[in-house]
């Protein structure tokens, strides 16, 4: 499994990644162990506040046999993009339910609705196991708990790259 | 255009020798030598709406300065109120003077008491969190780190980086430019816009000897840059081996796309900023009576919606340079052509 983290905005406007091949690691257990108690599906939306840094941690591929229903609500709005980062050589297993999209389409558009926190839906209970990578993105403010554990162990066991921004539009 | 500024003051300021002004006297000096001397007398009552903008102008701020003690809790503990002493941190002392400059441009140029408007208390936390590398706006108080030590040092060694923050707030209370995509690039582009003037009407600096530079000082020796972002030549700021090259477009076609920085606002504010600094270059003089009296009218307006983009920003900066310099005015052709230079599409006719 790996995991990817990126930090960006920040009055700088730096953006910093870091990776960690799990599987590599000689804690790997422990860091599965950490990794099983994130809740994707539990990230409220954020109100955006000026300067702070903004957190995008993914995991690929998924640590557990994800249900769909839940997979449909994990990523906050303005995240449901996929974007495999260059470094990705991965290719992810299934693309059984690769349109979770509806849900974060709904909140981008109200561009005041998503200054609130919206409950999330309770989980539903489907067969269809999902094994596509769980991603979510966090304001800092809701880096805590297990968040901020694996984000601490990500910076402890590898230095971080300097990368240039994402995506840039072709000139 | 003439300096607002009465020359009998710029006349005081040119033989002072404070030394917490030590450009502005050299800038008075400047001005005076370059105002002919029959239109003196014409330009020394102020209009009611434009307060004197003479640099070391007192005004009173309300200042509560705390101390995070290096945990990311706020707000800390209470270490500086408004009149209390130096305390002798740099940081606390920093932030204190900083939040000072900010407050008498706001009130003495644009007539602004505070982030409000009715002096609310200017509040900030200084030490916060480990090797922090940030400084922010979190809705109530400016919050500064104390840097890393190898890229950073502390975020309150830049006037500029304490004005934007402070900006921050008075944006929150006025056009509340949301911050995402092209309003947030915006919302990023009047605090540095705000930030630079700080920085320029403390050092008395006109916009030919100002540097336009965004967070001056807060590199270590060790990184090959000058600052965070250069307003006048976005994407030179720095560049250096760890750090990278500073990314900031200068032109609407190279505008970033991307889903992180909550939508690149920290890059795409280079794109505005270049169009300020250009059309303050243009006028010159003190920047912070022309384009940023400009800005300030539009910032106020209330004619922006949240989620206004570059272009109907830069409409209602045009708008507004016509409202208060004139259709023929040079004010308002050097913004016109600010605009026009980033690519940002603007009305050709004046309105
Ligand atoms: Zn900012």
């Amino acid at each position: 499994m790996d995991v990817f983290v990126s930090r960006s905005g920040g009055l700088a406007g730096l953006r910093l990644t870091w990776h960690v091949r799990v599987d590599d690691q000689p804690d790997a257990d422990e860091w599965i162990l950490l990794i099983e108690q994130i809740p994707w599906n539990e990230v409220p939306p954020a109100p955006p506040e000026t300067d702070r840094f903004t957190w995008d941690i993914r995991c690929e591929p998924a640590p557990f046999e994800t249900d769909v229903a839940d997979a449909a609500v994990a990523p906050p709005a303005a995240d449901v993009d996929a974007h495999p980062p260059a470094a990705s050589a991965s290719p992810a297993p299934t693309a059984s339910s690769a349109s979770p999209d509806d849900d974060g389409a709904a909140a981008d558009d109200g561009g005041d609705d998503a200054s609130e926190p919206r409950p999330q839906s309770g989980a539903g209970q489907h067969d269809d196991p999902l094994v596509e990578p769980q991603e979510a993105t966090l304001a800092e403010r809701q880096l805590t708990g297990p968040w901020r554990q694996l984000v601490d162990r990500v910076q402890t066991t590898t230095e971080p790259k300097r990368e240039a921004p994402r995506a840039p539009r072709a000139r | 255009m003439p300096t607002i500024v009465p020359p009998y003051l710029l006349d005081r300021i040119a033989e002072s020798a404070d030394p917490r002004f030590p450009l502005a006297a050299e800038a008075a000096r400047r001005a005076l030598l370059r105002l002919p001397p029959a239109r003196l007398p014409l330009i020394v009552p102020d209009a009611p709406d434009q307060p004197s903008a003479l640099p070391d102008a007192p005004s009173q701020p309300d200042r509560r300065i705390s101390d995070a003690e290096g945990r990311e809790t706020l707000p800390g503990r209470l270490v500086r109120r408004e009149g209390e002493r130096a305390t002798g941190d740099e940081a606390v002392d920093d932030a204190y003077d900083g939040l000072g400059d900010t407050h008498r441009l706001f009130d003495r140029v644009f007539g602004r008491d505070s982030i409000d408007g009715a002096g609310m208390p200017l509040e900030a936390t200084v030490h916060f969190g480990r090797a922090y590398d940030n400084a922010f706006w979190d809705g109530e108080r400016m919050v500064f780190g104390d840097g890393d030590g190898e890229i950073f040092t502390g975020f309150t060694d830049s006037l500029s980086v304490i004005g934007h923050e402070l900006a921050h707030g008075v944006t929150e209370h006025t056009a509340r430019l949301r911050y995402q995509g092209q309003s947030g690039a915006l919302n990023e582009h009047v605090s540095d816009a705000f930030g630079a003037l700080v920085e320029q009407y403390a050092l008395g600096q006109d916009a030919t000897a100002a540097t336009w530079l965004i967070g001056e000082g807060i590199f270590t020796d060790a990184v090959q840059g000058r600052a965070l972002r250069s307003m006048l030549e976005p994407g030179t700021a720095y560049d250096d081996d760890v750090l990278g090259r500073d990314p900031q477009p200068a032109h609407m076609r190279d505008y970033i796309e991307t889903r992180e920085d909550n939508g690149g606002v920290h890059l795409n504010s280079g794109i505005p900023n270049r169009a300020f600094a250009l059309a303050a270059r243009q006028i010159d003089g003190f920047a912070w009576e022309s384009v940023g009296r400009i800005w300030y009218d539009t910032l106020t307006s209330g004619r922006l919606g949240e989620n206004a983009t570059f272009e109907q920003f830069a409409a209602e900066t045009l708008r507004q340079a016509e409202l208060r310099f004139g259709p023929d005015s040079l004010e308002l052709r050097a913004v016109r052509e600010g605009w026009q230079e980033v690519g940002v599409a603007v009305e050709g006719a004046q309105g």
